[in-house]
């Protein structure tokens, strides 16, 4: 018995010591922002990181940050326990496909900001980004969070290794339409006979088929806009153009342009080149050139479809200010450091330079081996505009991606953001069903009676009324205009 | 005679095939995994997965440990939670086993309703939440690790038809000579379920080792993280990229610091390794107490 009570005080004693946890000081005047990110921040120079940042916020701007990174993967789960939970916080990363923007502003998770706030605690903020971009986050005309600067824009692009082109004789400027694509391909394969030669998703070819995806790229509902120019809701794997799309991709798997088995190149004597080098993706600014580094041969490419800014293609990033903030301007205020403090937003990507990167130029760093630092990446806290590009990236990349930005068609939804909250179980029904078919279709390795499958097994997963609730939410959206 | 010896040994031989083919299906993931996990990434690329590691290279280890001392302190941390955690916690449903076992104690009935209510009906994510973080502050300590866990009804009532099987002659005996409920708990009733407490201790060791929700909501304090949380961070970072980002984002990503394959069998095999070393003492007991319960449950 006694033995029992000592070994039990023994227990009891270990708990107190363990669980007595130091408390933070806090300077006066000073106010700390806690900020939550969908990113791990890891490493041994991580206190050291963190310190510096907080040194220059203090004698800066008065200002403390409590960044706190999340695994990605288990984001959402935690953010929505801890809104549902009222718990007190200031910052938050949300968009449309993780910790979901329209859901939590009907909720009310996140302040208003009006125009004199952003324009009173983030001028530069907001002046930085057009009046496009500041319609795309609003939900009934207000606007509840700061969108993170970089590419908001959608076009479907062809990457290709210059040496086909050479080899061909193909110009990219006659590349237009997928069945240009094939011709190219065809070219190719009288060339390099036995490599799989080129990979494409379907998911990334919407903007080519002139639909805009509503809540998420892989789930059915899509907008199309009709004759009259009305926007309308269609369920994206039952149209003629999924179809040709599945036929397209069989017909490349019967001619051999594109197979499901790993075929080295018998005649790829100068140089190894890799499986599927051709890729039909979206355009990205400066892709290209870091393409070509990443698989050490020359890649070249072209944008082949229009360019649309839909609201997805902002809400991908933004930042809310907590309801359960106490202090939401320094919390603006501390968005408005990120987007302008260079200094501050290159420690949170990048590190210590010397010790997790090296300048190669001006603007361009590389990142060593052994950094010691994971930290944020940069479109997750604020825009990409200021802080480093890596060296395999476009030196320029920051121009082209506002040209590219500028240029786009803005989508005449702009504004519109979904709400899938009555839909869950719907969405969670056809995820299932998407899983299971969507990967062998789009390889092209399924015959016409698995798409039959496929659209039999969505119809029965509610597919009917997602599209329908969401054409009834978009026709109540658009009659406010 | 013969027919029938006949078909006693081929009854019995169609018993073990079959006995041997699903212990193998179990060996085997558990040998291709830790196989895997010696194996270099290019041959995994090339050949797939074996029984037997061709090339064999510590890599994946090396990075795993290498990348983190990290994995050292949930390590730390989840062979304190589990080692405090389940003494205290057998403890715990030893003492409230006892009384709910005994028909001559006068609430009997009601506590063992209020005890199977909260099996049928709990408080949900949300409230356990504003309970644990606003009201019990037990936000970032350690505690919470450890106390939400302690208390299991499901093991409570198992334990107690372990009790209730003694032989009430032999409590009672024991309180005519002069015992106290104590004595009478931890010197007879006790040492003569042991099969019943060493299952219960199992149980509760599993939860505690494979703990991560609790972490994920009430830890923020990157030092004190348990085991499996480590590796489901590190398993659901790897997932989401390849499904969620695939568009416009993916491009800017850097994805060059990822652990690979083999790294997430390594990983597997520091999660599962030391608990299925706990298993096999514990084997004894376990089988046993697994037919008492069922049958007396």
């Amino acid at each position: 018995m006694k033995k029992f009570t000592k070994t039990l005080a023994g227990i009891l004693a270990g708990l107190t010591m363990l669980s007595g946890c130091g408390t933070e000081q806090a300077t006066e005047g000073v106010e700390t922002v806690t900020w939550y990110v969908p990113m791990l921040i890891t490493g041994n120079g991580k206190q050291e990181v963190l310190d510096k940042v907080n040194d220059i916020l203090e004698t800066k701007y008065n200002l403390k940050l409590d960044l706190i990174g999340i695994d990605s993967g288990n984001y959402n789960n935690k953010m929505q326990v801890m809104n549902a939970g009222q718990e007190e916080y200031d910052l938050a990363f949300t968009s449309h496909w993780k910790n979901s923007y329209s859901t939590n502003v009907s909720n009310g998770v996140f302040y208003e900001l009006t125009e004199e706030d952003l324009k009173k605690y983030a001028p530069k903020t907001y002046e930085s980004m057009s009046d496009n971009v500041w319609k795309a986050v609003k939900i009934d005309g207000k606007i509840y969070a700061v969108p993170n600067w970089q590419i908001q824009t959608r076009a479907a692009c062809i990457y290709t290794p210059k040496e086909f082109l050479d080899e061909t004789g193909e110009s990219l400027e006659n590349i237009k339409t997928l069945d240009d694509i094939t011709g190219y391909l065809r070219k190719v394969q009288a060339i390099h006979p036995n490599c799989n030669k080129i990979k494409a998703m379907w998911t990334q070819l919407m903007p080519y088929y002139n639909m805009i995806e509503i809540y998420e790229e892989k789930m059915p509902g899509a907008i199309v806009f009709n004759k009259e120019g009305k926007p309308e809701v269609i369920n994206q794997y039952d149209t003629q153009e999924f179809t040709d799309y599945i036929d397209l991709r069989q017909d490349w798997v019967a001619e051999g342009l594109c197979t499901d088995k790993y075929l080295p190149d018998s005649n790829a004597d100068k140089k190894e080149i890799k499986e599927e080098p051709i890729w039909v993706h979206v355009y990205s600014p400066g892709g290209d050139a870091i393409l070509s580094q990443s698989r050490g041969y020359e890649m070249v490419f072209k944008q082949f479809s229009n360019a649309v800014m839909s609201s997805t293609g902002v809400t991908a990033a933004l930042t809310g200010i907590s309801a359960t903030s106490k202090n939401p301007t320094a919390a603006l205020k501390m968005i408005e450091v990120i987007n302008t403090d260079a200094e501050v937003h290159n420690l949170l990507s990048y590190g210590i330079e010397g010790v997790d990167y090296v300048k190669t130029s001006e603007n361009q760093i590389e990142r060593k081996e052994e950094k010691t630092f994971r930290g944020v990446d940069n479109w997750m806290m604020g825009t990409i505009a200021n802080t480093y590009l890596l060296s395999n990236q476009s030196p320029t990349l920051i121009e082209e991606t506002k040209a590219f930005n500028d240029e786009a068609m803005p989508s005449p939804l702009l504004g519109f953001n979904a709400n899938v909250d009555n839909l869950t179980l719907e969405i969670s029904n056809c995820k299932t069903v998407i899983n299971e078919y969507l990967e062998m279709l789009d390889l092209g390795l399924s015959d016409d009676a698995k798409l039959a499958e496929f659209r039999a097994k969505l119809d029965e997963a509610g597919v009917d009324k997602i599209v329908s609730e969401l054409q009834s939410q978009i026709d109540e959206w658009y009659a406010a205009q | 005679m013969i027919e029938n010896k006949f078909q006693k040994i081929l009854s019995k031989t169609i018993a073990n095939i079959i006995l041997i083919v699903v212990a193998l299906s179990c060996l085997i993931p558990f040998v291709i995994i830790i196989s895997a996990s010696f194996t270099s990434e290019g041959e995994i690329i090339k050949h797939g997965y074996g029984m037997f590691p061709r090339g064999f290279t510590l890599d994946a280890y090396k990075m795993v440990m290498h990348s983190s001392g990290e994995l050292l302190d949930a390590y730390a941390v989840t062979i304190y939670t589990t080692v405090v955690g389940s003494l205290l916690s057998v403890l715990m449903t030893i003492m409230a086993a006892y009384p709910l076992s005994r028909k001559d104690y006068k609430w009997q009935r009601i506590f063992n309703f209020y005890f199977y209510f909260t099996m049928l009906f709990s408080g949900g994510a949300v409230p356990s939440y504003i309970l644990i973080s606003n009201y019990l502050n037990l936000k970032n300590n350690i505690l919470v690790l450890i106390l939400p866990l302690m208390f299991n009804v499901w093991n409570t009532f198992l334990l107690r038809t372990y009790f209730q099987q003694i032989p009430s002659a032999m409590w009672e005996a024991a309180e005519i000579d002069g015992a106290g409920q104590f004595k009478i708990l931890f010197q007879i009733i006790v040492p003569m379920s042991v099969t019943g407490v060493a299952t219960i201790l199992l149980f509760v060791m599993l939860a505690y080792w494979n703990e991560w929700y609790l972490c994920l909501m009430y830890m923020s304090n990157e030092k004190v993280i348990t085991l499996q949380f480590y590796l489901s961070r590190v398993l659901s970072e790897i997932e989401d990229t390849v499904n969620n980002r695939s568009g416009t984002i993916a491009m800017n990503m850097d994805v060059s610091n990822l652990p690979n394959e083999t790294a997430r069998m390594a990983m597997c095999v520091l999660a599962a390794g030391p608990m299925m070393f706990v298993f096999m003492f514990f084997q004894k007991y376990f089988t046993k107490g697994l037919n008492v319960g069922s049958v007396k449950g």
